[in-house]
C-alpha cells in the first residue's frame, strides 16, 4: 500500500456506468470470455483446435480423401474435448469458489447457467465451422502430395447436421457439470457412460433397444451423417432427455437452491 | 441504506442468527462485531442472496435479487480468496467491469484507489499475499457506484499501512453517500473508523449504538462485557 492519502473523491464513482441492468447478451459473452481468460482454459482451447486439425490430417493423408470425411474426422477430438470444456466451464465456479462474486454479480443463477451454455455452444459452433472450412484445403493439399483425385463437394445439410451433435455433446457436458457440480465425476460420468453403452448394446435384444434409445452416441448417429429419418427422431429426442435436458434441469434447480458459503 | 429486519436463519437445529434487526444508513459506517461464529458472516451473505432465511434484508427496500444490477450499485467482499487464481488481477476486475457494464478505464482507478499497482494487477492472482487479494476485493466491490458496501474482515493481511489507507478510502466512500456495513475483529479499527457499531453474538444482536471515535477503549470494554457470556457450544 503506497500511502494512505484520501483518494479523490471524483475517483470513487465509475464515470460511465454502471449499466441500468446486465442483458443476457453481455453475460454470455463475459462467459465466453471466461473461456479462454486462464492459461488452462487457452491450454485446453488449443489442445481442442490442434488435436482437431490433426485428427483431419492423419485422416487425409493416410485414408480418405473425401472432404466431407475429413471435417467429420475432427469430431474424434472434438468429442473429447468439447464436453470437458462445457464440464469445466461450469464446475470451475465451485472449485476456485469464484461463484460466490459471479452470483452477486448476477443473482438469478439460472441465467449464468444458461449463459454459460450459450458461450459453449457457440465455442461448438466456431470449431466445428473451422473444421469445415479447413477440410477443403487440407483434402487437396493430401491428394496431391499423394498423388490422387480428392473428392472435395461438401454437403452443407450433413455438415450443420454434424455441428449440431457437436453442440449436443457440448451441452451434455454443461449438464452434467451442472447436476454433479464435480469436474472428476462429471468427466467420468460422461466417459464411463459412454463405454457402458457400448457394453449394453451387446447384452442382447433388451440392451441393444435401450442403447438404440438412449445412447447420444447412437442416436445422434443419423444427425451426425445428414440421414436424419422420422424414425430417428424419438430415440434422438430420448436420449437428449436423458443426457442433456435432464441434468441440466437437476443442475438449474440445485445451483438455484444451493447455499452459496 | 441497509435494512436487517427480523432476519432469522436455521441450519438444522442450529439458530444461526435470532430475529435480527438493524439499518446501515446512507452516509455512514457500521462496524459488525462479534465472536467467531457469532452470525456476522452468514448475515451478510443473506443480505447478497446466497443464503434463504426468514425476515428481509434489503438495500435501499429491494432485496438483493431484485435489484436490477446488483454489482453495479451494491459492492461486496466476502471472501478475498474466492477468486480464480489463474486469471490475472486486471482480468478479474475486466471479468466484473464487463458484467456491471462499466467502463474498463475505471480498473485503473479502482486499482490505484485500493494501491494495486499496474505490474501487480498483471500477475495472476495465484501469486498474491491475502493483503494483495483482498485489495483486489476491495478494488471490485468499488468498481461500479455502490450505494452499499459489505465487506467481510476487509483488513485481513493487510500490513498497518495498507489498514490505514483502506479506513480513509472507506471514510471516503462512506462520506460521498455510501452505505457501509463492515464486519472486523480490529476493535480499535472499527472505534477509529465506524459511526455505529452492531455487536453480534450467538445470532443475537447485543448491542446497537452511535460511537464516539475516541473511546476505543470503551468499546473494547463494552465488547467483551457483552460477548464474555456467548457460549458458542450451546447455538
Amino acid at each position: 500500500m503506497s500511502s494512505s492519502t484520501l483518494p479523490h473523491t471524483g475517483d470513487l464513482r465509475a464515470e460511465a456506468g454502471p449499466a441500468r441492468t446486465v442483458p443476457f447478451a453481455r453475460l454470455a459473452a463475459v462467459e465466453m470470455r471466461k473461456l479462454a481468460d486462464t492459461r488452462t482454459a487457452l491450454a485446453l482451447l488449443t489442445l481442442l483446435v490442434l488435436g482437431a486439425i490433426g485428427a483431419m490430417v492423419v485422416n487425409a493423408s493416410f485414408f480418405s480423401l473425401d472432404a466431407q470425411d475429413v471435417a467429420t474426422s475432427a469430431a474424434l477430438t472434438l468429442g473429447l474435448f468439447l464436453p470437458v470444456l462445457g464440464i469445466v466451464s461450469v464446475t470451475s465456479e465451485w472449485n476456485k469458489r469464484t461463484a460466490l462474486t459471479t452470483f452477486a454479480l448476477e443473482p438469478r443463477r439460472w441465467r449464468v447457467l444458461v449463459a454459460k451454455a450459450v458461450a459453449a455452444a457457440a465455442v461448438a459452433i466456431a470449431t466445428s465451422a473451422l473444421m469445415i472450412a479447413l477440410a477443403y484445403p487440407t483434402t487437396a493439399v493430401a491428394a496431391a502430395v499423394r498423388g490422387t483425385d480428392a473428392q472435395l463437394a461438401l454437403d452443407p445439410l450433413a455438415l450443420a447436421g454434424w455441428t449440431a451433435v457437436n453442440v449436443l455433446f457440448t451441452l451434455c457436458g454443461i449438464a452434467l457439470g451442472a447436476m454433479l457440480l464435480n469436474a472428476a465425476a462429471s468427466i467420468v460420468v460422461y466417459f464411463v457412460a459412454s463405454i457402458a453403452w457400448g457394453f449394453l448394446g451387446l447384452t442382447g435384444d433388451l440392451g441393444s433397444t435401450l442403447a438404440g434409445w438412449l445412447d447420444l452416441n447412437v442416436t445422434s448417429v443419423p444427425l451426425a451423417d445428414g440421414e436424419m429419418s422420422a424414425d430417428a427422431v424419438g430415440p434422438l429426442l430420448a436420449s437428449i432427455g436423458l443426457w442433456v435436458t435432464g441434468p441440466f434441469l437437476l443442475g438449474l434447480l440445485r445451483v438455484n437452491r444451493m447455499e452459496l458459503r | 441504506m441497509i435494512t436487517f429486519d427480523h432476519v432469522t436463519k436455521r441450519y438444522g437445529a442450529t439458530l444461526a442468527l435470532d430475529d435480527v434487526s438493524f439499518e446501515v444508513p446512507a452516509s455512514s459506517i457500521t462496524g459488525f462485531l462479534g465472536p467467531n461464529g457469532a452470525g456476522k458472516t452468514t448475515a451478510m451473505r443473506i443480505l447478497l442472496g446466497h443464503s434463504r432465511s426468514s425476515g428481509r434484508a434489503t438495500i435501499d427496500g429491494q432485496q438483493y435479487a431484485e435489484i436490477s444490477n446488483p454489482g453495479g450499485t451494491v459492492g461486496a467482499l466476502l471472501d478475498a480468496q474466492a477468486v480464480h487464481p489463474g486469471r490475472t488481477g486486471a482480468e478479474t476486475l475486466a471479468v466484473a467491469a464487463a458484467m456491471i457494464g462499466v467502463d474498463r478505464r475505471r480498473i485503473g482507478q479502482v486499482l490505484d484507489l485500493v494501491g494495486l499497482s499496474v505490474a501487480e494487477s498483471r500477475r495472476t492472482v495465484k501469486g498474491y499475499s491475502l493483503g494483495m487479494r483482498q485489495r483486489l476485493g476491495i478494488a471490485q466491490a468499488l468498481l461500479g457506484t455502490p450505494k452499499a458496501l459489505v465487506l467481510d474482515e476487509p483488513a485481513n493481511g493487510l500490513d498497518p499501512q495498507g489498514i490505514r489507507a483502506i479506513r480513509d478510502l472507506l471514510r471516503a466512500v462512506a462520506d460521498d453517500g455510501c452505505a457501509v456495513l463492515l464486519s472486523s475483529h480490529l476493535l480499535h479499527e472499527v472505534a477509529q473508523l465506524a459511526d455505529r457499531v452492531v455487536i453480534i453474538g450467538r445470532g443475537r444482536i447485543l448491542d446497537d449504538t452511535p460511537i464516539d471515535h475516541s473511546t476505543a477503549q470503551d468499546l473494547e470494554s463494552r465488547y467483551f462485557a457483552l460477548t464474555s457470556t456467548d457460549d458458542r457450544s450451546a447455538a
